[in-house]
């Protein structure tokens, strides 16, 4: 598997917060090899372990969320229609006329309510719909929709995905499934002899809800250190300066209070050293990632956060760059092979 | 069962202060388990030891906060009148022009600032009267720092119908005591925890989990309805069995232990429902992330009118909550 094949085959999966753990037996069939152990917990986070070989090495985590947003059947009416709950952030803006599958008994398809604007009353156009405002149209009976479609079913977001110029391409759930792929890739990509440490991937349940696996996986690996990597704004002509950067101009590392300024520095220099594209994004105290937990984690966890700029998050059309991923990849394996950062930080 | 949900909602105890609760629940389980502790922040916490061998053994905490919302006395004014704050969320509009009473049974009426409007009733414009003369009068019964609470009641409505408070959560507390009666020997080390601090954002469900590190976690509390006029759409009913809980704003539960529940419902033909709630929090949350995490869920008691004073359930939903919980822990283990 090349990078973005493996980015396309993680992203398709179903992950959707809460169900992550029904993604567990397709993902250990894809990451066959590339670890020595694999192991899930209660939250429905996937620990991927590759050991360097030493006794005694440190414990090096890199986390990235497994689940993606989506939404969550709250009941099931006339004519084929299902009311759902968000789960995580959804624009509600974009869900009219968006194409759904169904993951109950059967996995179904089905499209987002919307109504013409013939049909809308004046104010309509300028007013976002609430989610229990749209229904899921299936084209089933009520009869055999409440059998396929249990109460509490996950419903995603259709995997489809186009490539379009310069190596962009576009599909859901990138966010975080393409970090989470990137980091696959880059400890596979890195001889185990090479590692500075057994690096524990941290594929985590919950960021978009609770940062539910991200808090309970840091506490069960006890990492020496860590590096979280998550998406990040990429800049589009009506993005706020600042908050967004260039498709294309590499990795952005966070500057924030709640990171460590030593481990951020060294990978910082580290970028330098092999010449691997980086911006540097200033954050306040949250970097709205797992690493708000890591960090917290025992007795405080040294993290540094590296971010994929990505457009249009959150949306079925997210957009990333195939230069990005791979200067992303390019980071990773070179912090988890980095003898300088082990020694500075092992406990 | 009635009789032990007066004995139980009787003992005021808000979140902080739920020492007179602890005793009276400490009463009921001691006879019912192994080990009785409560912890530095106050949680009751009853292991009953498992039948199983070593190793088979699960690590369950079953977990009812038994805090209820209520008040702080912050200022006495001179004309004997008595400031507060709120402690959880108060509906002031069902607090206005209640009784109350205070630790030492000292009684008082809730009242907002005469001409308030309805829709500025904050805590600010309300007073309690205890029929002082003045400031003096009233500081022989009451000092700043003292804590009451809208007098709890339970009223016996048609059918198995009860009204009253503090239903949330002492109902919760009621199924486990309940299910601890009706399981002298079960297979699993059950850790039978009485949280404090809920209603002020789950906090003392946080280190007992941390403490207790259990496989399973089960949370017993009351959820809102669908069924009343003018209620947001939902799925649960009082009178339609167990609540077992997908989601609250606080948690995703753990769908495996959803999935046995729900199979464990169906195979003991117990009444149950689904419960999907868009808003509130649950102790679910802080033990399923507590340390390295456990499998989380919430089996709910359908609950209408939560946090006033005439909070309103069926027995019947609170049997079924009992069932539920008896047939999951006392079959398999699995």
């Amino acid at each position: 598997m090349n990078l973005k094949e493996r980015i396309l085959a993680v992203s398709a999966l179903m992950s959707v917060s809460g169900f992550e753990a029904r993604a567990h037996a397709a993902l250990r069939e894809q990451l066959d090899g590339i670890f020595d152990e694999i192991t899930a917990d209660a939250a429905g986070s996937l620990f991927c372990t590759r050991r360097c070989g030493h006794a005694g090495a440190p414990r090096i985590l890199i986390d990235a969320h497994l689940d993606e947003i989506g939404m969550l059947v709250t009941e099931v009416l006339d004519g084929g229609f299902l009311r759902v709950l968000n789960l995580g952030g959804i624009d509600t803006r974009i869900l009219p006329a968006a194409e759904v599958c169904i993951y109950g008994a059967e996995t179904i398809y089905g499209v987002i309510t919307s109504t013409p604007p013939h049909l809308q009353k004046p104010d309509e156009a300028k007013k976002l719909p609430a989610i229990g405002d749209l229904l899921i149209d299936t084209g089933y009976s009520r009869d055999k929709l409440e059998k396929l479609v249990p109460l509490g079913t996950p419903v995603g977001f259709v995997p489809r995905y186009t490539e379009l110029q310069n190596g962009r391409i576009v599909g859901k759930a990138f966010d975080d499934k393409s970090c989470a792929a990137i980091a696959i890739e880059a400890i596979a990509s890195c001889e185990r002899s090479a590692l500075a440490g057994d690096v524990t991937l941290l594929l985590a349940a919950g960021e978009e809800t609770t940062m539910l696996g991200g808090t309970t996986g840091a506490a069960a690996v006890d990492p020496d250190y860590a590096l979280v990597t998550d998406v990040t704004f990429g800049e589009t002509p009506d993005t706020p300066k600042g908050d967004a950067f260039p498709l294309g101009s590499g990795v952005a590392i966070s500057l924030s209070a709640v990171t460590d300024r030593r481990l951020t520095a060294r990978t910082v220099a580290l970028a330098r050293e092999k010449g691997i594209a980086f911006n540097r994004s200033v954050e306040p105290t949250s970097t709205g990632t797992d690493a708000n937990a890591t960090q917290l984690t025992a007795c405080g966890v040294p993290t540094v956060v590296v971010s994929l700029p990505l457009r249009y998050m959150h949306t079925y059309h997210e957009m990333l760059s195939l230069d990005d991923a791979e200067a992303l990849r390019a980071l990773i394996a070179a912090f988890i092979c980095d003898t300088q950062t082990a020694e500075e930080f092992a406990r | 069962m009635l009789d032990l949900v007066k004995k139980i909602v009787k003992a005021p105890a808000i979140s902080g202060r739920e020492d007179a609760v602890a005793e009276v629940i400490r009463a009921q389980m001691a006879p019912l388990c192994d080990e009785i502790t409560r912890d530095k922040m106050g949680n009751l916490i009853c292991l009953k030891r498992g039948s199983a061998p070593d190793g088979e053994r699960r690590r369950v905490m079953l977990a009812a906060h038994m805090d209820e919302i209520g008040f702080f006395v912050t200022f006495i004014e001179e004309n004997g009148f008595i400031r507060l704050t709120p402690i959880g969320g108060t509906n002031f509009v069902a607090a206005a022009f209640t009784t109350v009473v205070f630790a030492n049974g000292t009684r008082g009426v809730l009242v907002p600032e005469s001409g308030t409007a309805a829709n500025a009733l904050t805590f600010d414009k309300f007073y309690v009267d205890i029929g002082a003369k003045d400031k003096k009068d009233a500081e022989r019964k009451v000092k700043i720092g003292d804590y009451f609470v809208v007098e709890p009641t339970v009223t016996r409505l048609m059918g198995k119908r009860i009204a009253g408070r503090p239903m949330d959560d002492r109902i919760g507390c009621v199924v486990m005591i309940e299910a601890a009666r009706r399981l002298p020997a079960p297979r699993d080390d059950i850790y039978y925890v009485f949280t404090v601090q809920e209603e002020v954002g789950c906090r003392g469900s946080k280190p007992s989990a941390f403490a207790i590190a259990p496989d399973v976690a089960i949370a017993y509390d009351v959820t809102g309805t669908g069924d009343t006029i003018g209620a947001k759409p939902m799925a649960v009913k009082v009178g339609g069995g167990a609540a077992i809980k997908i989601k609250d704003s606080s948690v995703i539960c753990t769908p495996e232990l959803v999935a046995a529940l729900t199979a464990t419902a169906k195979a003991e033909k117990i009444p149950h429902q689904i419960e999907i709630l868009p808003y509130g929090g649950t102790d679910t949350s802080s033990m399923q992330m507590a340390g390295s995490g456990c499998a989380a869920g919430c089996i709910s008691i359908p609950t209408r009118y939560i946090h006033s004073g005439v909070e309103l359930i069926d027995l019947g939903d609170v049997e079924a909550c009992v069932a539920l919980t008896v047939a999951y822990l006392g079959g398999e283990g699995k």
